[in-house]
């Protein structure tokens, strides 16, 4: 089931009456509901992907209890490692399985040995990379007893298969979700409104802007061959901007969502693309991925590799950033995509300002030529790696570069329609909401200096727009393959 | 809780409000002739090859697969004289088969056209194609009234009549409640996403449609077309079922006459579409074809309207008069004809001509 979809729409409407009339007394009751609205919610796509969300649930709910409860350290050691392989293993076989055998086989073909392996048709279990990082750090934390171990099964299993995250995120850890599914939940008018709002400008982001800059991006990158320097260029930037949009708007959606039902889960976003620099973006981008990595992976990775100095970090980071790209699928272009973006950070972790933190002027309307210049650096640089992260392959990235940077980027673009004249005023609209917002995580959360007249006008463009240009079938958001 | 249900209703409400506002007076602003840009391919085409034939056409056929699969020109012409051509495709019900008329009518062939058959049948029921071009560009008001009002004749059946007032009310919904305003806006500017069309596909059917004056037989279709392997699908299981089927269909056919019913928009719409077509002196015949019996019921009951005002009608659905329509040996599938059965049928329409005209 997708956020943009009728079907959502009827769903969402029942359980939210539902989840706050009838079932608001018991809190249990309630819980039981949500864990089986999640589970419908989940296997509206693909039913038999729900037996892998119920077993993995199963092992780490016993896991925990058992990693917690034991006085063994030894045995404690045991339970937790037999925990990182249940859940790297899951992940390992279903999505990245026949991406090793095929590269393994790859490899000795180029020494003329032919190993005569084949690859399996395995499914790719929908939203697999987020629920098992949501159940690893469980284990971990447990294991290095920064959380408690969930001993109502309900709750577990509830936080596990979360219906507005469990797809495509934001990848919330327990002792954020946990305690607030373990008290009674207040529904408030301030958080219901917020929600709206959320909601409004992700369908925004997913309808208005990804959607139609995808018709763009697609029409150029499956033409690439044919095309000059500069359409490649118009093409990268569209993509660039459907990849944020799309992204973004499901997350937005989801903690809108999960807003009205009385939650508050992980900021997923804070406007990559005002970010002045490469560490600076990706403190913004995909935040629950990002800081996941970089709690389970890049700080022991950097604790262990110190004595390396600099070149501990620069390797720790690049590590980091290979994971942060594989885990977006079985593909070299995604493994390349995390060693470029890691690469980026070289020269500041060498000139030792990778940590500086650069804040934006909130009450400034436009930004200094040295802000701005820093912004567009940085976009610029995400957009080329961007280009990895959409093509099929790692050669067809390189083709894809050398004719984007030949004589050519400075010819005239040559567009199939001027479809793009409909979608860069919505854009720019974009845009410049989230500069005007950028204080607030949801940009629309306008200040009351704002007057509601200019307020309800905005609102309503959202909405107008949204509905003019939703299809019939409604597209699927690009992170559900992840 | 109240307080915020109170507030998301009225808002969603005036913003609704507004949305149906501004829809309706884009639509009401720019009102243009979008025919071309909006009706399918193959449509466009046929009308093309009409338009462009260097023979002098006078006698045109309308309406559904019926029409299409089952009538060929050239035989039609052999017989009665006349230089034919079809403009039938699959589903072409009334509003979409009366817009290509008045498009076939707007060529400069109009004026050579003498004979116009038009196929009875009730409104398209257009199932979950509410937000396909062709219908949302030519609905408006007046086609929702006269569509609706077709569910008030009591020989429609109850399943038609709910098909058809859900769907025509959900295109309602969606085209005025906006959702429809990024397709006129698009077209508007010239800014439809281009498809990129499969030319070869198209260049096929231009020569198939020109080399048989718009006939195009599921046989011919099949084979040139590359036809998708669940039809032939479907053929094969038609071979094993298809005299049980045709059997039962016969033993269905409507024993009693149809129900008495009013004139009600649709049906005027039609007799005030023929009546002009006869005041600029063409000819106008109905036909009523076999097999789809919830056609049938409703093509007889429209039938006997339109003789009763004055119109000719072309009845080949009864069984026991044309035993020969609902034979296995003629069939292409449940619904068509295979070409022999498709001369027969053309022959039989050739035939009541020349009786209706006086001629032998």
């Amino acid at each position: 089931m997708v956020f943009n979809s009728i079907a959502f729409l009827v769903f969402f409407i029942l359980f939210f009456t539902l989840y706050w009339s009838v079932l608001n007394k018991n809190l249990k009751v309630q819980n039981l509901f949500l864990l089986a609205a999640c589970y419908v919610f989940y296997a509206w796509v693909d039913w038999r992907f729900l037996f892998l969300l119920i077993a993995n649930s199963t092992v780490n709910y016993f896991l925990g209890i058992y990693i917690s409860k034991d006085a063994d350290e030894k045995r404690r050691k045991i339970l937790f490692y037999i925990g990182l392989i249940f859940g790297i293993g899951i992940l390992l076989y279903f999505k990245y399985f026949n991406f090793f055998v095929s590269s393994v086989a790859g490899v000795f073909s180029i020494l003329h040995i032919n190993l005569n392996i084949h690859t399996i048709k395995i499914l790719l279990p929908l939203g697999i990379s987020f629920y098992t990082f949501r159940t690893l750090s469980y284990i971990i934390d447990i294991y290095q007893g920064k959380t408690k171990p969930v001993t109502d099964w309900v709750v577990f299993f509830s936080y596990v298969a979360f219906f507005p995250c469990v797809v495509s995120g934001p990848i919330d850890r327990a002792n954020l979700l946990v305690p607030q599914l373990e008290k009674k939940r207040v529904f408030t008018y301030e958080s219901g409104v917020d929600g709206i709002r959320q909601i409004l400008w992700g369908l925004f982001k997913k309808i208005v802007i990804a959607d139609t800059c995808a018709i763009i991006s697609d029409q150029i990158f499956d033409h690439y061959q044919t095309l000059p320097g500069s359409t490649l260029f118009i093409g990268a930037f569209f993509f660039c901007v459907d990849l944020y949009a799309d992204f973004s708007g499901y997350s937005d959606i989801a903690i809108g969502v999960a807003r009205l039902l009385g939650f508050n889960v992980t900021r997923n976003f804070n406007y990559p693309y005002f970010a002045q620099n490469i560490p600076d973006y990706w403190r913004r981008w995909h935040i629950s991925l990002t800081s996941w990595v970089t709690d389970y992976v890049f700080t022991p990775l950097s604790i262990s590799l110190r004595d390396y100095a600099k070149w501990g970090t620069i390797l720790a980071i690049i590590l980091n950033m290979v994971i942060v790209g594989v885990w977006h699928g079985p593909n070299w272009t995604f493994v390349l995509y995390g060693f470029i973006s890691g690469l980026y950070f070289i020269p500041l972790i060498l000139m030792g300002t990778m940590n500086k933190r650069k804040k934006l002027d909130q009450n400034k309307l436009l930004p200094s030529f040295a802000v701005f210049k820093g912004i567009l650096g940085t976009f610029l640089l995400t957009m080329l790696t961007d280009v990895i992260f959409r093509t099929r392959n790692v050669t067809e990235a390189f083709h894809f570069y050398a004719r984007l940077f030949s004589g050519s980027i400075i010819s005239r673009p040559v567009m199939h329609d001027n479809f793009y004249l409909c979608v860069v005023p919505f854009v720019t609209f974009m845009f410049a909401i989230e500069w005007v917002g950028k204080s607030e995580d949801v940009p629309i959360r306008f200040s009351k200096k704002v007057s509601p007249v200019v307020r309800y006008a905005i609102y309503f463009i959202l909405f107008y727009s949204s509905i003019a240009f939703m299809t019939k079938s409604a597209n699927s958001f690009i992170y559900f393959q992840f | 809780m109240k307080k915020f249900i109170k507030h998301f209703i009225l808002t969603i409400s005036i913003f609704w409000a507004i949305s149906v506002l501004i829809t309706v007076s884009i639509y009401t602003c720019f009102k243009r002739d979008f025919y071309a840009n909006y009706e399918v391919n193959e449509i466009v085409i046929k009308q093309d090859v009409f338009a462009k034939s260097p023979a002098k056409i006078n006698t045109i056929f309308l309406g559904g697969s019926q029409v299409y699969r089952q009538i060929i020109p050239s035989v039609f012409d052999s017989l009665t004289n006349n230089t034919s051509y079809n403009l039938g495709y699959p589903g072409l019900f009334f509003p979409r088969s009366y817009e290509a008329l008045d498009e076939a009518l707007k060529t400069k062939r109009a004026a050579d056209i003498k004979n116009i058959f038009i196929e009875l049948a009730p409104p398209d029921r257009m199932t979950f194609n509410y937000n396909n071009n062709p219908y949302v560009y030519s609905f408006d008001f007046k086609t929702y009234e006269q569509t609706i009002s077709s569910c008030t004749s009591p020989n429609l059946d109850k399943k038609e009549k709910a098909l058809t007032f859900g769907f025509w009310n959900v295109l309602l919904f969606y085209k005025y409640s906006g959702f429809a305003v990024s397709k006129y806006v698009n077209l508007l500017l010239h800014t439809n996403p281009v498809a990129q069309p499969d030319t070869l596909t198209e260049t096929r059917y231009r020569k198939i449609v020109a080399n048989n004056e718009g006939f195009v037989d599921l046989n011919t279709q099949k084979k040139q077309l590359n036809m998708g392997s669940k039809k032939i699908g479907e053929l094969n299981a038609f071979k094993e079922e298809g005299l049980a089927i045709m059997k039962a269909m016969t033993a269905r056919y409507p024993s009693t006459k149809p129900k008495p019913e009013k004139v009600n928009m649709f049906a005027q719409y039609i007799m005030d579409y023929a009546t002009h077509l006869q005041q600029e002196g063409k000819n106008v015949y109905f036909i009523v074809g076999p097999r789809e019996l919830t056609f049938v019921k409703y093509g007889l009951a429209q039938k006997r309207i339109l003789v009763q005002h004055g119109f000719k009608v072309f009845d080949l659905s009864d069984p026991k008069l044309y035993p020969q329509f609902y034979s296995y040996d003629y069939s292409f599938d449940l619904l068509h004809l295979n070409y022999e059965g498709a001369v027969l049928y053309t022959q039989t329409i050739a035939n009541l001509l020349k009786e209706s005209n006086g001629q032998k």
